[in-house]
């Protein structure tokens, strides 16, 4: 009996032992919850104790590629690992709701012009810190503008160049910026993440001392390095994870501008292809997902209806900032001729191409700025059977252009003077929602009787070749800009000049598209000037849409459409098209605002 | 020395530099031959986020001044081989201020432990394997049941990968997915580190070896064959030695050359990673980082590498080359003898 009883027990212990070395990594869903009732905006906790939160008080988000140089957090040096949660948790002077269209003030207690728009005062809220409680003040505001004024390496140092003049401090929370010429939209352009970019400040305590600042990592995870004065601070890089922890002396917080966010732990992770991060969201393992395609959602909610889109039904998508477009070459033959950039227009059927390439997911919007509530003034400027000319294919209309240019079709194309119509597009190889776009256009186009064949190219010949106008068209988002205001989009199209055929464009002549309308330009030029409430841009920007419509330059194909997937799992109030507070994507700025509003499920 | 001279070590030594210059030098001028530039590449990266990037012309200028871009390709081909001798690759040219070298290096350990195993164990299985089937005195039902161990040497190992995730990550939750090691235990020579590591490379490890080991098996085993009608071999086996003798002595030894040649050559890929695996199970090694450098046109980053490729698998072939006559007495280099 005994012997039995050893035997048993020492059985029990090498069971024990199998299991502690053999069982699977604990799903992190299983690890201790936050006892019920414990107040999460009040407790302040070491770095060490929200390194080891559990699951229901960490946020995990989706990175789609892997992290390369993670020792590397200077922001103004590009390929910085800064795209890692530096960029998306870190506070904004001021932050665009793209719901409202307006400006709220994040670090900026106001940030106004004078009259004519060439001198912007910012006042800075009081009471900011950085992370290691030194003063956030408009000597940070100062020593970080120069530092990109006079070192061509550094983050915005040529938008610097061209227009800011001085920065003068005022006082320890007020500056003044002295522009080298006026300029409405400062404010939205530098410092509200317009299109998904901010400038940044760093502490200038600690980057005075920096010998280099272009080959400075600013990485020190125990001198706090990188530091800001946002909501959490960097604890942890790993090979294909960044992780962040609750500061919880955020000053905006203890100011009571914003609520002190609830996840202690903030994760941004990589975890492999589109299948594979897939898997991982059904398991629980993300709380918000990169864009992903119709397919992948439907597959995503069918075993995990936890997760939501920012629509609930079709389309389900958030629309992105950069309407897609195709970009044609306006300088070389036979497309620098409108009349055949039209017979292009007439054959594209948009509304295949939505329901192909997008999968429904997209929406009709033939304009070259994105769809926003506040744009949509300014689409109404375009009349409605101009609109109508694009979202109806008219192929008669393009055989009759090509005849009347001399064209024949002969077998499967069209032929002049016994050579065949055809055109390349090209493609930013690896952006699939351009290379749909392309491959259905292409097909549309062959039916038709233009031999037109899609190329990939990978990414830095693709801009060479965009830059340097060895294309016929490209699958594109030149137009891109816009958000509020139609200048940001039509001073894609300005152009005084066109450079020559394989030469690189030079400022003021930055039109990609080389296309050059004299008038145009001059309209162009007229709006940069006007506040985006003045009467007088209305009736400017009617005529340049005018103009615009008349040659399109640029064909418009959908707007665009982001699918980003949250899990409702542990985290509730995600921006959604019915709680429109902040756009809802992960990548961005922006992001630190819906930081603050997004709450637990299990408290 | 057994079969070898002066001469021959000589001219295997030339041939050996050569290759390394002619590869290193192709490795400088294949990235240029491409239109574009990294810098463009990154400023074009840039815009995919930011819609626009301002006075993106001077950007460029600027930053090709910075990394010496804008010299005439002489220049940079002379600044190029000065690194080279060095082993200084200079920044990478997509993650300035990152080193080409900090980022190769940081990724080398990976490829090189998942790698070597993968390769030693499928090497040894596949040739084990093969041996065994090409042996005539083979049970015949060991010669039944070894092709089906062959089976997944026809699915790719990347599909492979995937169902593997898939079935035993997470179906039966037994693996992790994905990853070098999970996010809760912290990098260093501890217990806990080693085992999460080991956990982690597993599913990587057995879907290159189960798809990669038949290549080995039925290459060892036309290589056995033929030993076997070979009249050093009758002669064996007329001479009443035990079979398992003839197996390993006269058989498998004779017949692993070849192999070996293969497997000295296969040594550079371990350098070079596995892109797809890597890719699949989000392995931080070199052929993914490889991988997104050619994608990037970071042409330092790509030049490290595949220097290091160049390097080693020339390394192995001229060191293969000086072994061979210890491994093969029937191999000289002596001219004088036939």
């Amino acid at each position: 009996m005994k012997l039995l009883y050893r035997v048993t027990v020492l059985l029990l212990l090498f069971a024990v032992l199998l299991a502690a070395c053999g069982a699977p990594e604990e799903p992190a869903a299983a690890e201790a919850p936050a006892a019920e009732g414990e107040s999460q905006t009040e407790e302040m906790g070491t770095t060490e104790d929200y390194l080891n939160a559990s699951r229901e008080e960490t946020v995990i988000l989706d990175r789609t590629s892997p992290l390369q140089g993670g020792d590397n957090w200077n922001p103004y040096v590009r390929g910085s690992a800064v795209g890692w949660g530096y960029t998306e948790f870190s506070d904004v002077l001021t932050l665009l709701n793209y719901g409202s269209g307006e400006i709220e003030n994040w670090l900026a207690e106001s940030l106004t012009p004078n009259e004519d728009h060439s001198v912007w005062t910012l006042k800075l809220r009081a009471g900011i810190t950085w992370q290691d409680g030194t003063p956030f003040t408009a000597d940070d505001i100062i020593f970080s503008t120069e530092l990109q004024m006079n070192n061509d390496a550094l983050g915005q140092h040529f938008a610097y160049q061209e227009w800011i003049e001085s920065v003068e401090k005022v006082d320890d929370l007020t500056v003044i910026y002295n522009l080298k010429k006026p300029n409405v939209r400062f404010k939205l352009e530098r410092f509200s993440d317009n299109i998904c970019g901010v400038d940044y400040f760093v502490p200038k305590h600690i980057w005075e001392n920096v010998e280099d600042p272009a080959t400075f990592k600013n990485f020190d995870l125990e001198a706090g390095l990188p530091m800001g004065t946002g909501p959490y601070k960097l604890a942890k890089v790993t090979e294909n994870e960044t992780i962040w922890v609750r500061n919880d002396n955020w000053w905006a917080a203890e100011v009571g501008l914003k609520k002190l966010p609830e996840p202690k732990k903030l994760v941004m992770s990589y975890t492999g292809t589109e299948e594979v991060r897939l898997a991982t969201a059904i398991e629980d393992d993300y709380d918000g997902l990169h864009d992903i395609t119709f397919g992948s959602f439907q597959a995503l909610v069918a075993q995990n209806p936890n997760w939501i889109a920012f629509q609930d039904e079709m389309p389900f998508v958030w629309p992105d900032p950069c309407a897609r477009s195709l970009t044609v070459n306006n300088s070389i033959e036979p497309w620098n001729d409108k009349d055949m950039r039209w017979v292009l227009n007439y054959v594209m059927d948009r509304q295949q191409i939505i329901d192909i390439a997008y999968e429904g997911t997209s929406i009709m919007g033939p304009y070259p700025f994105p769809l926003y509530p506040s744009m949509q003034k300014f689409a109404d400027l375009v009349p409605a059977e101009t609109i109508a000319k694009f979202t109806q294919p008219n192929v008669a209309a393009a055989e009759e252009i090509l005849l009347a240019k001399g064209y024949e079709k002969s077998g499967d194309y069209w032929e002049k003077d016994g050579e065949e119509l055809s055109l390349e597009i090209q493609v930013y190889e690896g952006i699939s929602e351009l290379e749909r776009v392309a491959d259905v256009f292409a097909e549309q186009l062959q039916r038709f009787g233009i031999n037109a064949v899609k190329v990939n190219l990978i990414g830095g010949t693709w801009v060479e070749y965009l830059d340097t106008g060895n294309y016929e068209t490209q699958s594109g988002w030149q137009t891109c800009g816009s958000i509020v205001e139609p200048w940001n989009t039509l001073r894609t199209l300005r152009a005084d000049e066109v450079p020559p055929q394989g030469e690189r464009h030079q400022l003021p002549h930055s039109n990609r598209f080389r296309w050059h309308n004299a008038e145009f330009t001059e309209l162009v030029d007229q709006i940069s000037e006007l506040g985006w409430d003045d009467p007088l841009l209305f009736e400017l920007t009617a005529r340049a849409l005018e103009i615009y419509y008349d040659e399109i330059p640029a064909i418009p194909t959908a707007q665009s459409k982001k699918l980003v997937p949250f899990n409702t799992t542990y985290w509730t109030n995600w921006p959604t098209i019915d709680n429109y507070y902040q756009r809802p994507v992960i990548w961005c700025p922006s992001f630190v605002g819906i930081l603050p509003e997004i709450e637990s499920t299990s408290k | 020395m057994r079969g070898l001279t002066r001469e021959y070590v000589l001219q295997r030594f030339l041939m050996y530099l050569l290759t390394i210059w002619l590869g290193s030098t192709l490795i400088f001028v294949i990235p240029r031959l491409a239109p574009g530039d990294p810098v463009s590449e990154m400023v074009g990266r840039l815009s995919l986020d930011a819609g626009y990037i301002e006075n993106a012309d001077k950007l460029i200028a600027s930053w090709k001044a910075r990394f010496g871009l804008d010299a005439p390709i002489h220049v940079q081909y002379f600044r190029y081989w000065g690194n080279v001798f060095r082993l200084n690759f200079g920044y990478s040219l997509s993650h300035f201020p990152t080193e080409a070298w900090t980022m190769v290096s940081s990724a080398l350990p990976w490829s090189l432990g998942l790698l070597t195993v993968a390769t030693v164990l499928s090497f040894s299985i596949g040739v084990t394997i093969g041996s065994l089937m090409g042996w005539r005195r083979t049970p015949r039902w060991l010669q039944l049941i070894l092709p089906s161990s062959l089976t997944f040497t026809a699915i790719p190992y990347f599909m492979f990968g995937i169902m593997l995730i898939y079935l035993v990550a997470f179906e039966l939750d037994w693996l992790p997915a994905t990853g070098a090691y999970s996010r809760r235990v912290d990098p260093g020579w501890n217990l806990p580190f080693i085992k999460n590591v080991l956990t982690h490379a597993i599913l990587p490890v057995v879907s290159i070896v189960l798809t990669s080991m038949g290549g080995w098996a039925l290459g060892m085993r036309g290589l056995m064959i033929s030993v076997n009608n070979e009249d050093y071999f009758l002669l064996a086996q007329v001479k009443g030695l035990s079979p398992a003798r003839i197996f390993f002595r006269y058989g498998v030894r004779n017949a692993i050359l070849p192999a070996l040649t293969a497997l000295a050559l296969g040594l550079g890929g371990l350098i070079s990673g596995s892109i797809l695996v890597e890719f699949i199970f989000a392995y931080p090694g070199t052929g993914y980082t490889l991988y997104q450098a050619i994608i990037s046109q970071d042409y330092t980053v790509t030049q490290a590498i595949a220097n290091l490729i160049i390097m080693v698998t020339a390394t192995s072939v001229f060191l293969l080359d000086l072994l061979y006559p210890f491994i093969d007495p029937r191999i000289t280099y002596k001219r004088n003898m036939r």
